[in-house]
């Protein structure tokens, strides 16, 4: 059961890693850096629920809020420059200098 | 050990302030700064307290249930410089502030202020790894805010690849910390470091990664040699005050949450065991020359100004990569050193352009004799920046010399030797063609506030006061650091 847990718990961070590292897009990589974060309190929670669930929950909060940060910026940024490709908004960056 | 309330204090007093500048949202910009300024003193005020009882007891601290806060002198000294530093930001941004942000936004920008100097102090204090994890992600979120809060393009831009490169990094933070949970089963500094050693043992393999995670996770927060890509855009394109924010307190977090845990809650026969100390050796060099090399390459003030960061962060770690006592200090002492001559430096830099609307290094020609208080503050900066005696800039490249020798690693020496002519190269260029070329029809745009300049002044004063009396602060920090090596 605990191997088979974190089978399934490297698996999701490795796929949320390299959605971050792989995709231009930002809806993406917000998604995937979630991934990454969540699966680490999924672990906690599948194998140690008794002692793990309190700091899940306050994490897991925490997370919402940086996360939420993260999603205010992407719309601000999407709205100015009607994209959400960051190599499209670097290259339109690099001409309009 | 003794127990005071100064401790969550200094976590609620700002917390409170960044609640009430919210509630008073539609009074005057002016009005609003007063008040933080106040709070952000208050705290200073109960630093100096903190530092006061510090020195007399091992350690300071309080306990409600499972959160356990304490600080020993050099915690207090980091509070004293998270706390003093904020007060001059404020100073300094009140009544430019809206100059660079949107009216609207001024009293968010405030309140992100205050609600990351509670994180940072509070993160100081901690003493149990997974709250000080949480607390680097609000720190996180608060800096992001803090420096898209100019609203341009450049600025969001840079506010949205920094909390992209950071949220990575918290998450092998957070697998890391969560690795060490499982393995030792305890998540307090002290509980860490007597159950680590047993745990390296029965599980080599997942321990190592752990650690590894951590050490990779806060570095990259820390903007370490090569993890650092994120900073000069931030740092470039943010708010003056928030430009401060980064390289004086943001990174410095970061390099305290390592410093703490690697001090606390690895054993030190362990630590001389572990690979950490030369990986970080590796890469702090890596960040001494590489970032100044780059800093020369730079034409934009604040660009030079987010590379010669990266230099100095290198510095901060290789003094604690080398482990002996003198290093540790000149490491500690350069977090302060480094607050308030970048500080300095950083502040005069924004009140040229903000002066001038000028960025370009080659636009400075000309702009000391048109604005001799910013550009003699920035002068200052940039000679504390070479290490020239009696400078606080040299007291630290002195200590971290020293603790080269002490630890047989003489060739460091030479590294920091090429750093100091290397920051001459790209500081001293700027300071004589400030003072020394004339420069063409430099317009006044706007008027410094007597806040903004007292601000420069004051971090100015403070950075000749540390260089000459540089032997007390290192004398309070000494005992502190002395039992992290004896008392393992």
């Amino acid at each position: 059961m605990n191997s088979l847990a974190y089978l399934v718990t490297t698996v999701l961070f490795l796929a949320g890693f390299w959605v971050v590292l792989s995709q231009a897009d930002l809806v993406k990589k917000v998604y995937g850096s979630g991934l990454m974060q969540g699966s680490v309190y999924f672990s906690l929670l599948l194998t140690d629920f008794r002692h793990s669930w309190s700091l899940a929950v306050v994490g897991i909060a925490v997370q919402a809020a940086v996360t939420a940060v993260a999603w205010i910026l992407v719309h601000k940024l999407t709205s100015l420059y009607k994209t959400t490709d960051m190599n499209e908004i670097a290259r339109l960056r690099r001409m309009g200098q | 050990m003794t127990t005071s309330l100064i401790l969550p204090a200094l976590v609620l007093l700002p917390l409170l302030g960044a609640a009430a500048v919210l509630a008073l949202r539609r009074k005057t910009e002016h009005a609003l700064g007063t008040l933080v300024l106040a709070v952000t003193a208050v705290a200073f005020a109960l630093g100096i307290r903190l530092a006061g009882l510090a020195a007399r007891t091992e350690a300071v601290s309080w306990r409600l249930g499972s959160l356990f806060l304490s600080a020993d002198r050099v915690t207090a000294l980091l509070i004293l410089v998270f706390s003093g530093l904020f007060v001059l930001i404020i100073l300094f941004a009140r009544g430019l502030i809206g100059h660079e942000v949107d009216e609207q936004f001024v009293p968010k920008y405030y309140a992100a202020c205050l609600a990351m100097l509670s994180a940072l102090l509070a993160a100081a204090l901690a003493q149990d790894l997974f709250t000080m994890y949480l607390l680097l992600e609000v720190v996180t979120a608060c800096a992001a805010v803090l420096v898209a809060a100019k609203g341009d393009k450049p600025a969001v831009e840079a506010a949205v690849r920094y909390i992209m490169v950071n949220m990575v990094c918290s998450a092998l933070l957070l697998m890391g910390t969560a690795g060490v949970f499982r393995t030792t089963g305890c998540l307090l500094l002290a509980d860490i470091a007597r159950t680590l050693p047993a745990a390296l043992e029965a599980h080599t393999l997942p321990v190592m990664a752990s650690l590894a995670l951590i050490v990779v996770g806060a570095a990259g927060k820390a903007a370490l040699f090569p993890l650092h890509s994120w900073l000069p855009q931030a740092h470039g394109s943010a708010a003056t005050p928030s430009s401060v924010v980064i390289s004086g307190l943001l990174v410095k977090v970061n390099i305290v949450f390592l410093f703490k845990f690697f001090t606390q809650a690895v054993p030190a026969d362990l630590l001389r065991w572990l690979p950490v100390r030369p990986i970080l050796l590796v890469m702090s060099v890596g960040a001494i020359i590489g970032g100044s090399l780059m800093a020369l390459k730079q034409t934009d003030i604040k660009r030079m100004l987010a590379y010669s960061t990266v230099a100095q962060v290198g510095y901060i770690f290789l003094g604690f990569s080398l482990m002996n006592e003198t290093a540790v200090v000149g490491s500690l002492f350069h977090i302060l050193n480094h607050a308030v001559v970048k500080g300095m430096l950083v502040l005069a830099a924004g009140s040229i352009m903000k002066l001038t609307g000028r960025r370009r290094i080659a636009d400075f020609a000309g702009v000391g004799r048109r604005f001799p208080l910013p550009m003699v503050v920035f002068a200052v900066g940039s000679l504390s920046m070479v290490g020239i005696p009696p400078l606080s800039g040299f007291v630290s490249k002195w200590y971290l010399g020293m603790g080269a020798l002490d630890a047989h690693q003489p060739l460091l020496i030479a590294v920091l030797l090429l750093s100091s002519l290397l920051n001459a190269l790209y500081y001293l260029p700027v300071v004589i063609g400030a003072f020394f070329r004339s420069g063409s029809n430099i317009e006044q745009h706007l008027e410094l506030t007597v806040g903004a300049q007292a601000a420069m002044v004051m971090l100015a004063v403070a950075c000749i006061l540390l260089g000459l009396f540089s032997s007390s602060v290192i004398g309070y920090i000494q005992p502190a650091v002395h039992r992290l090596f004896v008392g393992a």
